[in-house]
């Protein structure tokens, strides 16, 4: 059994290590501003500290409807290397114990991309959650910051 | 008795399709022998990163099935206007997982009702004029034909890349 951290992210569960977790931080809109850099958004950390921001949910937005970012966000600062994510999520999440040994893979329909970030489900009776693999929410995050920073400079 | 089966006709199963560059009703056909079941509606489970076409995945009978959108599959180089699944169709699509060799099976989504038809080999044959798929569904690579008859289209289509991961290369 592992101690896992479970997410709601666009009505799915994704669960990361506990171990990772930093803390939850919370967003209730009005002074609220993330620090931009280099096409990157941070979220400022006390003791000067900043995670960058990871939105899992809009590598989804092709699929259904995605509910716009509103105001009462909450993130899960997840510790990855030297470095802090924040993890977009809906609600503030808890703490499950799960038998990570019947994580089963996806289907092989799912390759490359898909495959990496999320290396294993959770079969929970009918729910299913998703395990993620941070190496790649960070690198994901990143490359679709970096091909939005080069849209705007095209048209400019 | 396998030519007696053919004369009588199989119950087909008529997924409509919608492929811009054709006019007409286009429809992708699965035998009675690929389909295990129709469902209702239910809760997909989206994965990150995955391509247009795959809309997620589903448990079903304690296996994860690959759900696969017929419209985005098809239409991949154009945007098609987002609509909710109305059924879902549980396919046998005669490929094998590489790694374990078990028989793949996928989730196909369709945005109208399926319809059910006896369409016997024959009577493809004779009444249907085979034909070039249009260049949006020839671009999937999937294609194993493609028959009209006046306004009515069939095409037959090859999931098995889809489900054993090797379409992104195709």
């Amino acid at each position: 059994m592992k101690m896992l951290y479970l997410a709601q992210i666009d009505r799915q569960l994704f669960a990361v290590d506990k171990e990772c977790v930093i803390g939850v931080g919370s967003c209730n809109g009005g002074s609220f501003k993330p620090i931009e850099e280099k096409g990157r958004q941070y979220l400022p950390l006390p003791h000067g500290d900043r995670a960058v921001i990871c939105d899992v949910g809009a590598l989804m937005a092709g699929h259904g409807d995605r509910a716009p970012l509103k105001r009462g966000v909450h993130y899960l600062i997840v510790a990855h290397d030297d470095q802090a994510l924040a993890l977009v999520m809906t609600g503030k999440g808890r703490i499950v114990a799960a038998d990570v040994a019947a994580t089963r893979p996806l289907p092989p329909a799912f390759t490359s991309r898909s495959r990496t970030l999320v290396p294993g489900v959770l079969i929970n009776g009918i729910d299913m959650i998703l395990l993620l693999d941070l190496q790649t929410v960070l690198e994901t995050t990143t490359v679709r910051h970096g091909q939005a920073e080069c849209r705007v400079q095209e048209k400019r | 008795m396998e030519s007696e089966r053919q004369q009588l006709g199989l119950r087909s199963f008529l997924l409509p399709l919608a492929v811009n560059d054709s006019p007409g009703n286009f429809v992708c056909l699965f035998t009675q022998n690929q389909v295990v079941e129709i469902l209702e509606p239910r809760f997909v489970l989206h994965v990150p990163g995955s391509p247009g076409y795959l809309a997620g995945v589903l448990l079903y009978h304690d296996s994860l099935l690959p759900v696969i959108d017929l419209d985005e599959l098809c239409n991949r180089h154009q945007a098609e206007p987002r609509k909710r699944y109305r059924q879902l169709v549980v396919v046998r699509t005669g490929a094998a997982d590489p790694e374990t060799g078990v028989p793949l099976k996928a989730v196909v989504a369709v945005k109208a009702q399926v319809r059910i038809a006896k369409i016997s080999g024959k009577e493809l044959a004779e009444t249907f004029e085979r034909q070039e798929a249009p260049p949006s569904l020839n671009a999937s690579g999937l294609v194993r034909g493609c028959f009209r008859r006046q306004d009515d289209a069939i095409a037959l289509l090859d999931l098995g890349p889809v489900v054993r991961g090797a379409y992104a290369t195709i």
